[in-house]
């Protein structure tokens, strides 16, 4: 397992996501700037459950998530890696 | 050493799904990979003819998914199978969603969602929207993702159009042509 809740727990923290209940997730909305970029489930369960599906929803590699969940990529440098693969529009008004 | 997974759906109907692997014809190359077979019945399984597709699937874009028929072959029986593919287990496949019941969503088109094994059990993937989801079984995992696309195309759909990025609009524009409100 390479993602496990208590990693998307940690994953949604740091993002600053918001959360809200769904029908059998809690769903882990990511803000930028107002706006709403991506959302991923966090599945609620007694036992350890994968959620190695993460990273896709984050646009990420697993090894980029990886880095992301153990502070090695910041939330500022993720925010410009997905400004690079143009997910978040940059509205530094460069260019 | 054939497998095959069997899914009971909402309406009677079993959809019988072939992981299949297959070499090539058209180049030099080992074989063609990552695409999925399957054909439906109705519940007398073998009875009745069936029609069976092979696909070759790619991403397409941040949010996307690009899904190719490079065959497809109507079938007699299921072991007519047997001389169309290798049948392989432990590989993606592809399975159609086509009813949301009983919650109130039908879809106009079916969801292609692809089933991933796992050391854990099963990602279930729909690139379509960029959604995924897991589960202990094939079932379990198709049922969470199931329940996670409405809960988002819920969010969405009931956001202030100004609060969604691009990617969650174009989300939503994906999600709306495939699933409408039926209650």
């Amino acid at each position: 397992m390479t993602f496990d809740q208590g990693d998307a727990d940690a994953i949604a923290k740091k993002l600053g996501a918001s959360l809200s209940q769904g029908r059998k997730h809690e769903i882990a909305t990511f803000w930028h700037e107002g706006k709403q970029i991506f959302h991923f489930g966090i599945r609620r369960s007694s036992k350890e459950v994968p959620h190695d599906y993460i990273p896709r929803q984050m646009y990420l590699s697993q090894g980029e998530c990886r880095k992301f969940r153990s502070c090695t990529l910041t939330l500022e440098s993720y925010v410009q890696l997905l400004k690079l693969k143009q997910i978040i529009p940059d509205s530094s008004g460069e260019g | 050493m054939s497998t095959q997974t069997v899914h009971s759906s909402s309406d009677g109907q079993h959809q019988l799904l072939y992981p299949i692997r297959r070499p090539d014809p058209s180049s030099s190359g080992p074989c063609l990979e990552g695409f999925g077979g399957l054909s439906t019945f109705p519940s007398t399984l073998g009875q009745h003819a069936a029609s069976v597709s092979i696909q070759t699937i790619q991403p397409q874009g941040p949010v996307g998914w690009e899904s190719t028929t490079v065959e497809r072959q109507s079938l007699r029986s299921p072991r007519h199978f047997q001389g169309f593919g290798t049948i392989l287990p432990k590989v993606s496949y592809v399975i159609p969603i086509s009813s949301f019941a009983p919650e109130p969503y039908a879809t106009m088109i079916p969801l292609q969602i692809l089933l991933t094994p796992s050391d854990d059990g099963f990602m279930a993937s729909f690139f379509d929207a960029n959604i995924h989801s897991a589960g202990d079984t094939e079932e379990e995992a198709i049922e969470n993702l199931k329940s996670l696309i409405l809960d988002i195309f819920e969010m969405l759909t009931s956001s202030e159009p100004e609060t969604l990025g691009p990617s969650t609009r174009k989300q939503l524009a994906r999600l709306q042509s495939f699933i409408r409100w039926a209650g």
